[in-house]
């Protein structure tokens, strides 16, 4: 499968402060790939690199071009999309959508009004105007319109109420989405979304903690729901990571066969919250 | 395919990317910026308005004609005063708007980065060097461009307007139209403000380096280190070097247009065209030097905006 983004060895240095140290991954097409990490892990750093937003070291490669040096020509095949909080205020509906249609190849103007019809947004309304939701919903009415290739998310329904979150996602999903794009979305509300993904990054400290599409994450990843009694037969397993949960204890074990675990206990398929939070918060292969 | 995107395997060849568009991306960011600043065009149909609402009112045009037997004034005099109304028109809009466009170019590449709005305009295909150059053109070729034009019609009107009045007897009848005095004072005017945006371009792209380059107040930077450099100058050295220069950057294109072997050329404004200075105004050294100054300022802005990260 083609790769999309390529990083080898990406490091960025904020002086004394490590944002990313020799990180490497690759995104394929057709992916909808999660980067998820606490704060100040990362992840936006990775985005800017990518997005030739910020210089960093190490080999990074975008739709086959040097974010560093091609970051005109990648844009014309990517878009991006940084929280709400990013439409101008000033800026109109109206000018918002001549705008794009002006500088952008690919912009189609009739998509964006299809989407916008659907709102309650005017056209002649400023962003300053308009709810933290409308501006999320013209942004997306805009980036909907755009036909690029990959689409980059940082964290777009941060301050977002439930209802927004979820028309968001299941637009992106029913109305962009296919086999020829890629996402690479940031969350922190990966419970919602976790559904959405096909493959997921967990950054930690600036380095890759984990990186899998989301059906290679059975074979990898088991987690064992014991009771207390049964506990210390399982903990013999060396899980990386457990916690108590109503008198019962979750294990979760890296490398271990389904047979090994399950005359142990209930054994399942962690959820990609449930793996993210024991793989920041355990030590891996204890 | 680059040699770096080989040897990481990254797939296929890069796709064909959409065809530049660069004339029509240009337009689209010269007009974003009157949409962002508004007082670019606003501010100059205000002054305008106000102009002619001067002209529908005022009962004399500055000096006290009342005084003149107004029958005596010559066909010469009546010629000069079109070609002085023409120049006041002009003069007043673009003072206007010079101010303005003194905070547009501190405000431009600063106010992106206080409300983020720069990752928006980011993420889409529009290189930093166009947009740079975009908020420079408005500044220094479109907005002086649009003052001409406005200035143009604005006086017509007035001089309609006051013809007008006069025919009626309200006020002196002391101007009259002359179609070549007309064309030569617009193209006195025309000169003057291609050799204006020349002169002052490095002014105009120092203001955008500094607008893209601080984290805040880009006008209290623009004007503090220079007071405060003119007040150390004299205080430890004595001297008044920057002052003199500060001077010279403000006005110094004026007096070459205006002087030929150290005298005056001006013999009034009916003959401006033929008296002034052009030849050595249009190849003055400092002249070029700051018009290859400001490329340079420019390619600073741009280079800030290109790497800069702090959103």
């Amino acid at each position: 499968m083609t790769a999309v983004i390529e990083a080898r060895d990406l490091s960025k240095h904020f002086g004394a402060k490590r944002a990313l140290e020799r990180v490497s991954f690759s995104v394929a097409t057709g992916r909808i790939v999660g980067l998820i990490g606490p704060n100040g892990a990362g992840k936006t750093t990775a985005l800017k690199a990518i997005l030739g937003l910020t210089p960093f070291k190490g080999h990074l490669s975008v739709l086959g071009r040097d974010p560093r040096t091609q970051r005109d020509e990648i844009m014309r095949d990517v878009c991006f999309m940084a929280d709400v909080a990013v439409l101008p205020r000033w800026l109109r509906v109206q000018q918002a959508l001549k705008y794009c249609e002006g500088v952008h190849p690919r912009f189609d103007r009739a998509r964006a009004l299809e989407f916008l019809k659907k709102t309650d947004i005017q056209f002649s309304s400023r962003v300053r105007e308009l709810s933290k939701g409308m501006v999320t919903q013209l942004h997306l009415a805009l980036i909907l319109a755009i036909d690029a290739r990959l689409l980059v998310l940082d964290e777009p329904t941060l301050g977002l109420d439930l209802l927004y979150r979820r028309q968001f996602y299941d637009t992106l999903l029913n109305d962009y989405f296919d086999k020829e794009r890629t996402i690479l979305l940031t969350t922190h509300q990966v419970e919602e979304v976790e559904n959405l993904f096909t493959d997921v990054i967990f950054i930690q400290r600036g380095q890759v903690a984990l990186s899998s599409s989301v059906e290679d994450l059975g074979s990898h990843y088991l987690q064992l729901n014991v009771s207390a009694d049964a506990a210390p037969r399982a903990r013999a397993l060396k899980p990386f990571y457990e916690r108590e949960l109503f008198g019962r204890v979750a294990l979760f074990f890296e490398g271990r066969s389904a047979a090994e675990l399950a005359p142990l206990g209930e054994l399942r398929t962690p959820s990609i919250a449930d793996l993210f939070v024991a793989k920041m918060q355990g030590a891996p292969n204890a | 395919m680059n040699t770096e995107t080989a040897a990481l395997g990254a797939g296929a060849p890069p796709p064909a990317a959409a065809p530049a568009v660069t004339g029509r991306t240009l337009r689209t960011l010269i007009r974003r910026e009157f949409w962002e600043h508004t007082a670019l065009w606003l501010v100059p149909l205000i002054v305008a308005a106000a102009l002619a609402v001067v002209t529908l009112f005022a009962k004399t045009i500055g000096v006290r004609v009342n005084d003149v037997n107004i029958q005596n004034v010559d066909e010469g005099a009546r010629v000069l005063v079109l070609n002085m109304s023409q120049m006041l028109w002009v003069a007043v809009l673009y003072t206007a708007a010079a101010i303005v466009g003194a905070f547009v170019a501190l405000d431009c590449l600063y106010a992106e980065r206080k409300d983020r709005s720069i990752l928006f305009w980011k993420s889409l295909p529009v290189s930093d060097g166009l947009t740079v150059l975009s908020k420079f053109l408005v500044i220094v070729a479109v907005a002086p461009l649009g003052i001409f034009l406005l200035a143009a019609v604005g006086h017509l009107v007035a001089l309609g307007i006051w013809q007008a009045r006069a025919a009626s007897g309200a006020v002196p009848d002391v101007a009259t139209w002359n179609t070549l005095a007309w064309l030569r004072g617009e193209c006195v005017i025309l000169l003057c403000l291609i050799l204006a945006s020349l002169w002052y371009a490095p002014l105009v792209a120092a203001a955008m380096l500094l607008s893209a380059w601080v984290k805040r107040s880009p006008l209290l930077w623009a004007i503090l280190p220079l007071v405060l450099g003119c007040i150390f100058e004299l205080i430890v050295f004595h001297t008044k070097h920057l002052w003199h220069f500060l001077q010279y950057r403000s006005g110094g294109i004026w007096n070459v247009l205006t002087h030929r072997d150290g005298y005056s050329v001006i013999n009034g404004p009916g003959k401006l065209l033929h008296d002034l200075n052009w030849a050595a105004a249009f190849t003055d050294v400092d002249l070029w030097l700051g018009v290859l100054a400001a490329a340079a300022l420019l390619y600073g802005a741009m280079r800030i905006r290109r790497y800069r990260d702090d959103t």
